[in-house]
């Protein structure tokens, strides 16, 4: 039973599936449409059922009519014996014997029926035209159903009974126009049998009347029975239809719905719809838009790998040149400085090698700075270096005078290496303009987000030249690879640096944010 | 037994420099130059000479084997008594950290100057 339930399904969802949602919604009206024409027809044969009982029921009043009439006129023609009387009397039967011609030509074999000719007759059996044709087909094609066939042997019956008064009416006339030595009790033996045929008629009538309400009565339950059934079935079709339809669709939507999440969340899915419909579309497009995403993304993977590597061979490329010059440039100025030494006499010579030994010194700062960048956006590098070590390189810097102030110092064990290449660019800078030792206020606050670092400066002239690329970062030929330096951490930290040129102390504020690199 | 001091650098001017200015700062050390981790690590391997070593100078950057490397097969094959300073041109906190993990008992960073040179080889001594 299940089996044949999922096939039924299975069989459903295929043929579904090739329909779009608009056809869908046309079979929906198609089925409903269908119901209301059902109704319709089932109420206009219903009405052709009970008029054509109706008819036969005005049939069977007229036929019952001329027959009584014709019984009258032979009784009064056995009393007057008026030819006249006679001549109605035959006129009288002439009717309902017409209705027997019509029912002996109905109840032909299909090829040797005629229609016209059964018309005719029943047209003179005083029928009206336009209810013969609906009493010919329940004749004809109703006759399997018991009451009718009931109906039609009562008529059969009647007619003999009808040729009977035919025949005492005829031998009546014989009697009286022919043989004029008939004997009163012949003639009450007639009328005696004419009573008696009389009385049998009328039970025969009452009977067809009857079986026609019974008829009539029986159609209408019919009827109604197989209306309720058809309305039954098709509203069942119809809300399984439709209960179908909207199951699928919410199943399927669920399923493109959950894809798209997961999709969105960057998850990796496959999803399938074979249906020819707006939502199997609607999912093979989408399908198609993230296999074209996916290779997009894996190009751009791997163009950001190339990049990435480019990137480190570049960085190594930086930091090898820079370290591998570094040694050269020291020992030139060392050099430079030991021949000083040796050759203190000569006071030109001196100043020439002081030149050198500056320049020497000048180009080792710019070397070192170098390896800084190198080391800032070499991520292999780990970010934590211990503050410790911090301040001892900056107190390595000549000159500068630091005033620790560090919040909470034994919390702060490790600080930001950007911190600390940010530091070391400030003082290195200063100490290049130094005449006197830098008095600097130094003070670190951070939390989990953020490393706030506060210098304050005794003298505005310590801080001019990172004003200048603090504050001035247009000018990239002035502040030289500090600013590149800077630059790189800012950006690096998501950082900002806010410079207080007004107030007496010159102070600056630098923030860095954790979040970043 | 005469102490010796023994510097590894693959540079042969800062070789001569340190001769030059060790001699300078102190007369009665005898210094011993190696170009190589290999050169060093042959002389360790005679015991008489490994006992005369006062301290050894190592730079990190040198063909072949670097300091690193030659620092670990030191602190592998002889005992810690043996004084080992990271002296390089690097400044790089990474280097410095993994010299002290590797065993070194200092790093120092290579002066700009011989009157810096001479300061620090005096407190070394």
């Amino acid at each position: 039973m299940l089996v044949k339930t999922t096939n039924f399904s299975s069989r459903l969802e295929e043929r579904l599936g090739k329909l779009t949602f608009s056809k869908k919604l046309k079979w929906i009206f198609y089925l409903f449409g269908f119901l209301g024409f059902s109704s319709i027809l089932m109420s206009l044969i219903s009405i052709f059922i009970l008029s054509g009982l109706r008819s036969y029921v005005v049939g069977e009043g007229l036929w019952s009519k001329y027959q009584k009439d014709s019984s009258y006129y032979l009784l009064k023609y056995s009393i007057s014996k008026n030819i006249q009387d006679y001549n109605e009397f035959k006129k009288a039967l002439s009717i309902p014997m017409a209705d027997k011609q019509g029912r002996l030509e109905i109840e032909k074999p299909y090829l040797e029926y005629d229609y016209d000719k059964a018309m005719k007759f029943l047209v003179k059996g005083k029928n009206h035209p336009t209810d013969i044709w609906k009493m010919i087909i329940i004749f004809r094609y109703f006759a399997w159903i018991p009451d009718v066939e009931n109906i039609i042997r009562i008529w059969r019956e009647a007619d003999v009974l009808l040729e009977k008064q035919k025949a005492l009416g005829k031998s009546l006339y014989l009697l009286y126009q022919l043989n004029q030595s008939y004997s009163q009790d012949e003639i009450t033996k007639i009328t005696l049998e004419l009573e008696s045929n009389n009385k049998s008629l009328m039970k025969l009538e009452n009977e067809f009347s009857n079986s026609l309400s019974e008829t009539s009565r029986l159609f209408s339950l019919l009827i109604l029975i197989f209306q309720l059934g058809l309305t039954v079935l098709v509203l069942a079709q119809g809300f399984v239809f439709l209960k179908f339809i909207r199951r699928q669709t919410a199943t399927r939507l669920k399923r493109l719905e959950q894809a798209t999440k997961i999709i969105s969340e960057g998850g990796d899915t496959k999803l399938y719809d074979s249906a020819e419909d707006e939502i199997g579309n609607l999912t093979r497009a989408f399908m198609q838009m993230v296999d074209k995403r996916q290779l997009i993304e894996s190009q751009l993977e791997e163009t950001v790998n190339k990049l990435e590597v480019k990137h480190r061979h570049l960085e190594q490329f930086i930091s090898c040149i820079a370290h591998d010059m570094s040694e050269p440039v020291r020992l030139m100025g060392f050099n430079a400085a030991m021949i000083k030494e040796e050759m203190k006499s000569d006071e030109y010579l001196l100043e020439y090698i002081d030149e050198i030994e500056s320049m020497g010194g000048e180009a080792t700062n710019i070397i070192s700075k170098l390896l800084l960048y190198s080391r800032l956006v070499n991520t292999n590098h780990g970010e934590e270096v211990s503050f410790e070590f911090i301040l001892e390189e900056l107190r390595k810097i000549n000159g500068i005078k630091l005033a620790i102030n560090v919040k909470q110092l034994e919390e702060v064990i490790f600080c930001s290496h950007s911190v600390h290449t940010l530091l070391q660019i400030i003082f290195m800078d200063i100490e290049k303009e130094k005449t006197d030792p830098i008095d600097v206020k130094l003070s670190i606050d951070h939390n989990n987000k953020e490393v706030k670092i506060g210098l304050e400066f005794s003298k505005e002239s310590h801080v001019e030249n990172i004003i200048q690329y603090f504050q001035h970062q247009t000018n990239r030929l002035g502040a030289g690879i500090n600013w590149v330096l800077v630059e790189a951490i800012l950006n690096k930290h998501d950082g900002r640096i806010e410079v207080d040129t007004e107030s007496k102390i010159n102070k600056i504020m630098i923030s860095l944010k954790r979040n970043k690199g | 037994m005469k102490k010796s001091i023994l510097i590894v650098d693959d540079n042969p001017v800062e070789l001569k420099i340190a001769q030059r200015l060790i001699s300078r700062a102190q007369s009665e050390c005898e210094v011993h130059l190696f170009s190589s981790g290999k050169d060093v690590l042959n002389f360790l391997s005679d015991q008489v000479s490994r006992l005369s070593v006062l301290f050894i100078l190592l730079d990190l950057n040198m063909p072949h084997k670097n300091g690193f490397e030659t620092l670990q097969e030191i602190r592998a094959s002889y005992s810690n008594d043996l004084k080992v300073i990271i002296f390089t041109n690097s400044s790089d906190p990474e280097d410095r950290k993994k010299s002290l993990e590797l065993g070194a008992n200092e790093f120092i960073v290579k002066p700009s100057g011989p009157s810096e040179y001479i300061e620090i080889i005096k407190n070394l001594l």
